[in-house]
């Protein structure tokens, strides 16, 4: 179904190819995982394969590709469209529409199908993904796991026989990744022939034929799933085992010490006591349900909570009300045991978000940190910053040039800079190698030890198992 | 998060509106605006188009894009006053002078926002291809079009990032620090921009639009609501058209001081 000989990709104005030499076979039906350390050159390939290189990105591309028995070239890019699915790690990249309803209509429209039809595409679709209570929702309301969700429906209506997966369970939670799972066995087993690239490993040992482990654009090894094992330490991978039985249960042991529940006390000397209350609040955002009432919860200082549950629960939406974007209609916040409200909450802390391209404002990367100092009123070891998250190499280079991983690292140091009494972290891995996984945690672990209440709001067990000390499960009722 | 495209918009009573009345509306009305020179009758247009906008109850928007025409305004004053303290044969600019090019962004902005907010994307662009327009005008338009929410989505990531990292953004800062301030907004609001550009051409790409026979629709009949909507849109202009030009006065008075001036250098 896909086959790559000797294919090399530079990209316009680079002079180092993004891939060299790269050979690849996946045949009808079967399932392809490629893996790698950030910026190997995943998300080039991909391209390849859904056609977007070469009609969307320009550069040179040398070897022969064959889609489906047929030369890439040999394509119409809209034609490809109608054999490879493509599903990026940014689902927002892929919405032309506003709401989820008009979303999973419009592809379906443009390959002329009537309403009738369009419908019978999408309702087993619909109700297989749960959207169905999201039909006439905004798109930009959604979270982030909603907007996979949306993207993957949209795709699947279109019946394609190739499905390109990249980072697809980044932003799910561990049922939706089960499911995920589940769904894409299905698939496979009718016939569908997938390409998955992905970080986490965890969950794809039961459904992936062939491992493919992507090196400075080569194709480093090649073989079944024990390849990833053979090979974790080298190239700096995720774990690689975990059982699904795990995930289902709501939290995974994937390697190492399970986190502990929530409600463990502290230790290293810090008072129990102290952290961050939430008493009684409630909240709802205009013209919708309530999302809190009446909620309590304590986060103690020194510690690391983990804050994960179903995907759109809310949990982002409890972090803005905590750091103070969003105003409780009632309940009160206190910050080791005083009041805190409004203004003096975001001066005290700090909550990275996803969307890492408008957190970076200046000229360069120094240039980044020392703006952070200066806001903070901390003192700046700009030497000691950069090297200790791995970013000395990039100190002059303009921050929106760096790569997602770099982004990622430098908005969470310019985070720590602030010196906050409370850091949440959204996803703060989504989209890192283990190797770059491994070192946030040893950077957030540093922090919670300099007493700062944090909290990650994630889905990586890995993450979690690396360096929370508590898990604080949320789930929808009523 | 707060909606900024909120989907009820799209079952106001804006967005039941066909789209090709829609469309159609806005090109009228920027095409009107061209010759349109008379204050009060711009001053209508936009009170019109205004009550359309605040319809769709996206109040905040609304409100924050008025405030930004307004300190436009403000700012272009300030410079002519300085023009005319620095350049002596300057021209003195009367107030109606200054405000009329405002005036006519005004019902402009709020029909741009009007439509974009109440639109669904998708469905649009079938109904627009069924109009035989060519591809290069219709999928630029809606692209356009569906740029507004994303962006707007974008400002309001970015001011609450701002916030977070205590960085103040305010109007009072753009005055004292106006490099600083233009750099901190417009740096990742031109980098977003030009991402959300190109991502939406990939999702278009992706979706097949603009390829093919394109979407089945049957015949699309305009309703009494679109009649209506487009008679109203007719009406407002004829009225705006044959309104007396209120702001001459000023400008006669403007121009007297003018010679009178010339006259006591004589």
């Amino acid at each position: 179904m896909i086959d790559f000989k000797n294919v090399s990709y530079t990209y316009p104005y680079q002079s180092v190819p993004a891939l060299r030499n790269i050979n690849l076979h996946v045949g009808r039906g079967e399932a392809l995982l490629l893996t790698g350390a950030s910026g190997c050159g995943k998300s080039t390939v991909g391209r390849i394969v859904n056609g977007l290189i070469p009609e969307h990105f320009a550069g040179t591309l040398s070897g022969q590709v064959l889609i489906d028995g047929k030369e890439l070239r040999d394509h119409a890019f809209h034609d490809m469209t109608q054999i490879v699915g493509s599903l990026f790690q940014d689902p927002e990249q892929q919405f032309l529409s506003t709401t989820v309803n008009d979303e999973l209509r419009t592809a379906l429209e443009w390959r002329g199908l009537s309403a009738k039809e369009i419908d019978e595409a999408l309702h087993p679709v619909i109700d297989r993904l749960g959207l169905r209570s999201k039909l006439d929702d905004s798109l930009f309301t959604l979270s982030e796991g909603e907007k996979q969700k949306v993207v993957l429906a949209s795709v699947l209506a279109l019946k394609p026989r190739v499905l390109m997966l990249d980072e697809p369970t980044a932003n799910l939670d561990p049922i939706a990744v089960t499911e995920l799972c589940k769904l894409l066995r299905e698939l496979k087993r009718d016939g569908m022939t997938l390409v998955i690239f992905d970080h986490r490993l965890y969950w794809l040992e039961s459904l992936v034929d062939h491992v493919g482990i992507l090196e400075d654009g080569q194709l480093a090894e090649h073989g079944d799933f024990q390849t990833l094992e053979k090979h974790r330490d080298r190239f700096g991978l995720r774990a690689v085992r975990g059982g699904m039985s795990n995930i289902e249960q709501g939290i995974s042991n994937v390697e190492g010490n399970p986190p502990r529940p929530f409600g463990t006390p502290p230790k290293r000397g810090i008072s129990p006591s102290l952290g961050f209350q939430v008493s009684s609040i409630s909240f709802a955002y205009p013209r919708k349900a309530p999302l809190f009432e009446e909620l309590s919860l304590h986060f103690p200082a020194g510690k690391i909570t983990a804050l994960c549950g179903t995907n759109g629960c809310g949990k982002t939406t409890l972090a803005r009300l905590m750091i103070g974007l969003e105003k409780p209609k009632e309940g009160a916040f206190q910050l080791n045991e005083e009041s805190i409200a409004g203004r003096d909450l975001l001066k005290t802390s700090s909550l990275v978000l996803q969307n890492t391209e408008l957190q970076l404002y200046m000229r360069s990367v120094e240039e980044e940190l020392t703006s952070a100092a200066r806001a903070a009123g901390t003192p700046l070891d700009v030497n000691e910053i950069l090297e200790s998250f791995q970013l000395s190499n990039t100190r002059n280079r303009h921050p929106q040039s760096l790569s997602g991983g770099q982004r990622q690292r430098l908005v969470i140091a310019c985070a720590l800079l602030k010196n906050p009494k409370l850091l949440i972290l959204d996803e703060p891995t989504s989209g890192l190698d283990g190797r770059n996984m491994r070192l946030l945690a040893g950077q957030i672990r540093e922090a919670a030890e300099r007493g700062a209440v944090v909290i990650l709001i994630t889905h990586d067990h890995e993450l979690m198992n690396e360096c929370c000390d508590l898990v604080l499960n949320c789930a929808i009722t009523g | 998060m707060r909606d900024v495209s909120n989907s009820k918009a799209s079952s106001s009573w804006m967005g039941q509106l066909d789209i090709r009345v829609k469309v159609v509306g806005l090109f009228t009305v920027s095409m009107m605006l061209i010759f349109i020179k008379n204050p009060v009758a711009l001053l209508f247009l936009g009170a019109c188009s205004s009550a359309c906008l605040l319809s769709l109850k996206k109040y905040r928007v609304t409100f924050t894009i008025y405030a930004l025409v307004l300190f436009g305004w403000v700012c272009s004053l300030g410079f002519s006053w300085l023009l005319e303290q620095l350049v002596s044969s300057m021209k003195e600019q009367s107030l109606v002078q200054t405000v009329t090019p405002f005036l006519r962004m005004w019902p402009l902005t709020n029909m741009g926002l009007a439509v974009s907010l109440s639109m669904e994307v998708g469905h649009s662009l079938g109904v627009l291809k069924k109009l035989r327009l060519p591809r290069i005008i219709y999928l630029p338009v809606m692209v356009a079009l569906r740029f507004i929410p994303g962006f707007m989505n974008d400002v309001k990531q970015l001011r609450d990032c701002l916030r977070i990292r205590g960085i103040p953004v305010s109007i009072p800062q753009l005055v004292v620090h106006p490099l600083r301030t233009i750099r901190l907004l417009f740096v990742p609001l031109v980098i977003r921009a030009l991402r959300l550009a190109d991502e939406l051409a990939v999702a278009a790409e992706l979706k097949r639009v603009g390829y093919g026979k394109g979407p089945q629709l049957g015949r699309v009949r305009l309703r009494c609501n679109d009649h209506l909507f487009l008679a109203g849109i007719a009406l407002a202009l004829l009225v705006a058209w044959s309104l007396p030009r209120g702001g001459s006065n000023i400008e006669c008075r403007t121009r007297n001081i003018e010679c009178r001036r010339i006259g006591e250098e004589e």
